[in-house]
């Protein structure tokens, strides 16, 4: 193939207004010049920016518009698409930190979360990953993904744990 | 097929041990949902463990004969216990995905609410997958299979948990009980080596004490007087003739025990080795593929090595020092049972003082090892990737990033001395402060008015003092070398715990010589439960025919061909090669008439003589140049400087990837197989050497069955038949102008697709 062949979108996705509109059903469409189209979003960012840079995109995964920042929407369609990203987004966000403890192979984290305690474990050398904002992800061995907003908030016995994991 | 499926049991104790979560559904779940429902058995089942608030819950999904039940048993009392929902309402089942939370929601019309919502984390994604399969097969009134929910659900919910660790769990004591089953067979040595090690150290206890017998029975009574030199310097001589006897004992015996456990290490080290291969063998490709090479190699490489620290050294300090200790103490209250506890008592702190600092010392180790593997993670990124830096002048960049993680990392390990210089003076305090209290105590009882203690029991003293520390800091040591011996025999262990998932039957049938006639009848297979791959294959092949495979990428054809060289079994269906089923006969004598030319053909470490005569050794060095002629390799492989004694593999001369093939059909050529399997043999070289190896295996199909899978379409012009698989299926079959005569037939597409392309970019 050469590089003549890739096609090159004729206009900005996101350049046309739009909004979106939610059935009694749940589904959700893409309105533009009066066409409706069934629309899923993805995240472009969602570990860094999961507030921002929306691709909404239709059933066959092509691009319909590139969201920057909802801010840009009109109210009803900023809520949607909140309502739509909310669940997909969503991480396990870490309150308390019990024990980090190495097992065989494998180091066993006990948790409190938002939502309840849970278990879970993490290779012997998968490293809590530092985002941008100071926050510390972590991804255990089935993806489940968690996150510890702000760890110099957290308890002294947690933050005692955490010391290792963090610069 | 699945290695995991052998050990339900396994499965469970994992779930149970590591998620918190049941392990089975309740039975009063099970009983309720099934008298909710009407009485049919649940079929398969999942936990939704997210509710709409995004908190954690425990949501039972069941799917029985004709319902799906969601049970909540963290009731909120918003919902009733149990909901049940007909399966002929449910029109779809909906996931949206998300980082940790996917949504499924099921609706019966467009346009109308959802009848239901459940979510789950990651963590059931197998388990649901599997829920989520069966219901869609149901909805679109497929058959259903075998159910066992129990099994599937635990299989699912484990797995992740198997493939890091994929382990027997259990606990440390119990590993170590088994490592030293491996001494079994060596008892007597172990015997002797033990026996030397406890002589060793009893002797050792010895020369202190004479030295204050000296004192006290020669020395003082001689100075004041009352012992003639004669008799004096009789016992002098007895009691150096008895020490020079303790030292001789005591080192003859660390010869004996060092000796003996350096090679008893050594044995069982072997034994393990042996072990481990010879298993390793016996595991189906599905291991292989499911464990990084790397830590296979490790296994029997440095794991068993690090076994020989602990048979040689762990186990004999551990027990040694025990008994040092233990010995010590009685001796000290043997002879004065005051200064004797005054300092046996601190001892058990200063154990427990350097526990808590090896505690501390973890953590640093913890910190250090993330920091060090962030410095040699930028190793591993710009030495492969150098080209990439140097094109985007990334040098300084590079150079900055690794002189900070360079500097960060010895931030840690400086963290780390300025702890163990500071502890380990700190501990010496403490045992000189111990000094200076038996000083204490016992001077003004030695020059007392009425002496209570004798000056050669004083020295004793001071001497076993010295001793007491170094079994103490042999602990300090040991454990972490304990440690890391443990983790080793585990990993070992969890090989050796494998059991084989393609085994032969107890008297199988021996081919003698395969006549080639192939017959897949029906046959389902799936790598994962949750998938299948072929989705019931059926053909006839006779001996001698040669069939071509084509299809898209990714239909299952290489998965056809494995389960022809029986890598796997089926799932469903059965395999039958002249007229037997394939799980029947004798695996090795039928793979040994298997002749298999893959697309990136695997060249072992050793001359090219050598790759071609693989697996037939002792063929002549004329037949091995004849198949390389019939190879078309002859050729290059004399412009070579050394020719066929040029060593190629992983660190030899590097071939080319249709060099490569063309060893490996002079292989094949060779071995004479009465089953040909050609998986993409001419796949990256250019037309000229297509060619040549074409010419090569023109050759090589005559007189035997051969399955041939070609992407460029031209290669199979010789086959007598044409199989076309698409998703799993055998769509199409029949010979190449037959297949062109199916107007949208998906061969035919095929081919003008390629006849376009190959119109587009000829020259
Ligand atoms: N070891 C494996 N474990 C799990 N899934 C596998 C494994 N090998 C293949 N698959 C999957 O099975 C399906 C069929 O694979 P297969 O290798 O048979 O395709 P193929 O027809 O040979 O494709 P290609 O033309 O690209 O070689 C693919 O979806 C693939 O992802
Ligand atoms: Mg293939």
């Amino acid at each position: 193939m050469t590089s003549s062949h890739t096609p090159v979108p004729a206009a900005h996705a996101g350049s046309a207004p739009f909004r979106l509109r939610r059935d009694k059903d749940g589904t959700v469409w893409f309105c533009r010049d009066g066409a409706e189209t069934r629309v899923n979003v993805h995240l472009c960012f969602p570990w860094t920016q999961p507030e921002r840079f929306f691709s909404l995109r239709d059933e066959d995964k092509n691009e319909l518009a590139l969201v920057e920042s909802p801010d840009g929407l009109d109210a009803e369609s900023r809520a949607i698409l909140e309502a739509m990203t909310a669940e997909s987004r969503f991480v396990f966000p870490i309150t308390a930190i019990e024990s980090a403890d190495p097992d065989f192979e494998l180091r066993v984290w006990k948790v409190r979360t938002r939502g309840g305690p849970r278990q879970f474990q993490t290779k012997l050398d998968d490293w809590p990953r530092p985002l941008p904002d100071g926050s510390l992800l972590l991804r255990d061995i089935a993806g489940d993904l968690y996150r510890v907003e702000q760890p110099e908030q957290l308890d002294v016995k947690s933050r005692r744990i955490l010391w290792a994991f963090m610069d | 097929m699945n290695s995991s499926s052998s050990s339900p049991d396994r499965n469970r104790e994992i779930v149970r041990r590591y998620t918190g979560q049941p392990a089975t559904m309740p039975a009063e779940i099970r009983r309720h949902i099934e008298t909710a429902w009407g009485g049919g058995p649940v079929q398969l089942y999942a936990l939704a463990d997210i509710d709409p608030a995004l908190k954690l819950t425990e949501e039972w999904v069941a799917v029985g004969p004709d319902s799906l039940a969601l049970y909540r048993s963290k009731n909120d009392g918003s919902n009733p216990a149990v909901r049940i929902f007909a399966l002929a309402d449910i029109a779809d089942a909906k996931e949206t995905p998300g980082l940790s939370c996917t949504r499924v929601t099921l609706s019966n019309r467009p346009g109308e609410p959802a009848l239901a919502e459940f979510r789950y984390s990651q963590r059931q994604r197998r388990a649901m997958g599997a829920l989520l399969f069966l219901l869609r097969q149901r909805i679109e009134g497929g058959i259903p299979g075998p159910h066992e929910p129990d099994r599937l659900y635990a299989e699912g919910v484990a797995k992740p948990i198997r493939e890091a660790q994929a382990s027997v769990a259990a606990n440390r004591a119990a590993i170590a009980w088994r490592l030293l089953g491996y001494l079994k067979p060596y008892r007597t040595q172990v015997i002797l080596g033990m026996v030397a090690a406890t002589v060793m150290t009893v002797v050792g206890l010895v020369p202190p004490y004479l030295t204050g017998y000296i004192i006290d029975a020669v020395i003082r009574p001689f100075q004041d007087g009352e012992l003639s030199q004669e008799s004096a310097l009789q016992v002098a001589f007895v009691t150096i003739g008895g020490l020079a006897a303790v030292f001789l004992t005591r080192e003859a015996m660390t010869w004996v025990r060092l000796r003996k456990m350096a090679v008893l290490g050594e044995h069982v080290a072997r034994d393990l080795r042996n072990d481990l291969y010879d298993h390793l063998h016996k595991l189906s490709v599905t291991y292989f593929s499911s464990k990084q090479t790397g830590s296979i190699i490790s296994r029997v490489s440095s794991d068993t090595d690090r076994i020989w620290d602990f048979i040689a050294f762990g186990v004999v300090e551990v027990s040694l020092s025990l008994l040092m200790l233990i010995g010590l103490g009685c001796v000290l209250i043997f002879l004065d049972w005051q200064l004797g506890l005054l300092m046996t008592l601190p001892v058990p702190f200063l154990l427990y003082m350097i526990y808590r600092n090896g505690r501390g010392m973890q953590r640093m180790f913890l910190r250090a090892w993330r920091k060090w593997s962030n410095l040699t993670d930028v190793l591993s990124d710009t030495i492969p990737g150098i080209r990439v830096v140097k094109a985007f002048n990334q040098e300084s960049y590079e150079k900055r990033r690794f002189g900070e993680r360079n500097a960060t990392v010895t931030d840690e390990f400086f963290r780390i001395h300025h702890r163990w210089t500071a502890f380990w003076p700190f501990l010496l305090l403490f045992v000189h402060a111990m000094t200076v209290a038996v000083w204490f105590f016992a001077l003004p009882r030695i020059v007392g008015s009425e002496p209570t203690l004798t000056a050669g029991t004083f020295v004793s003293f001071l001497l076993y003092l010295g001793m007491f520390f170094q079994p103490i800091e042999v602990f300090g040591q040991m454990s972490r070398m304990l440690n890391r011996s443990i983790s080793s025999a585990h990993r070992i262990f969890e090989v050796l715990d494998t059991e084989p998932d393609l085994t032969d039957k107890a008297d199988p049938v021996s081919l003698e010589r395969v006549r080639g006639d192939v017959v897949f009848d029906n046959v389902l297979f799936a790598y994962d439960p949750v998938s299948p791959v072929l989705k019931g294959i059926s053909f006839a092949v006779k001996p001698g025919e040669m069939v071509g495979l084509v299809g898209p990428s990714g239909s299952g054809k290489t998965t056809i061909i494995n389960l022809i060289a029986r890598f796997y079994d089926p799932t469903g269906g059965r395999i039958l090669v002249d007229g037997h089923d394939l799980r029947e006969v004798d695996s090795g004598r039928y793979r040994q008439q298997i002749g298999m030319v893959l697309q990136d053909p695997y060249l072992f470490h050793g001359s090219i003589l050598d790759n071609i005569r693989y697996g037939m050794q002792d063929a002549s060095v004329e037949k091995a140049v004849g198949a390389a002629r019939a190879a078309n390799a002859h050729d290059f492989i004399c412009k070579l400087a050394h020719g066929y004694d040029t060593i190629v593999g992983e660190r030899g001369h590097t071939l080319s990837g249709g060099e490569r093939q063309r060893i490996s059909i002079a292989r094949a050529i060779l071995h004479d197989p009465r089953i040909l399997i050609l998986d993409e043999a001419t796949s990256s070289v250019d037309t000229e050497t297509e060619r040549k190896i074409q010419e090569a295996l023109d050759r090589l199909v005559s007189g035997r069955t051969v399955f041939a899978i070609a992407h460029r379409l031209s290669t199979l012009t010789r086959a007598s038949r044409l199989f076309v698989v698409k998703e799993g299926l055998l769509v199409e079959q029949g010979t190449h102008s037959e297949l062109l005569e199916k107007p949208d037939g998906v061969y035919r597409k095929l081919h003008d697709m390629q006849r376009e392309l190959h119109e587009m970019y000829a020259v």
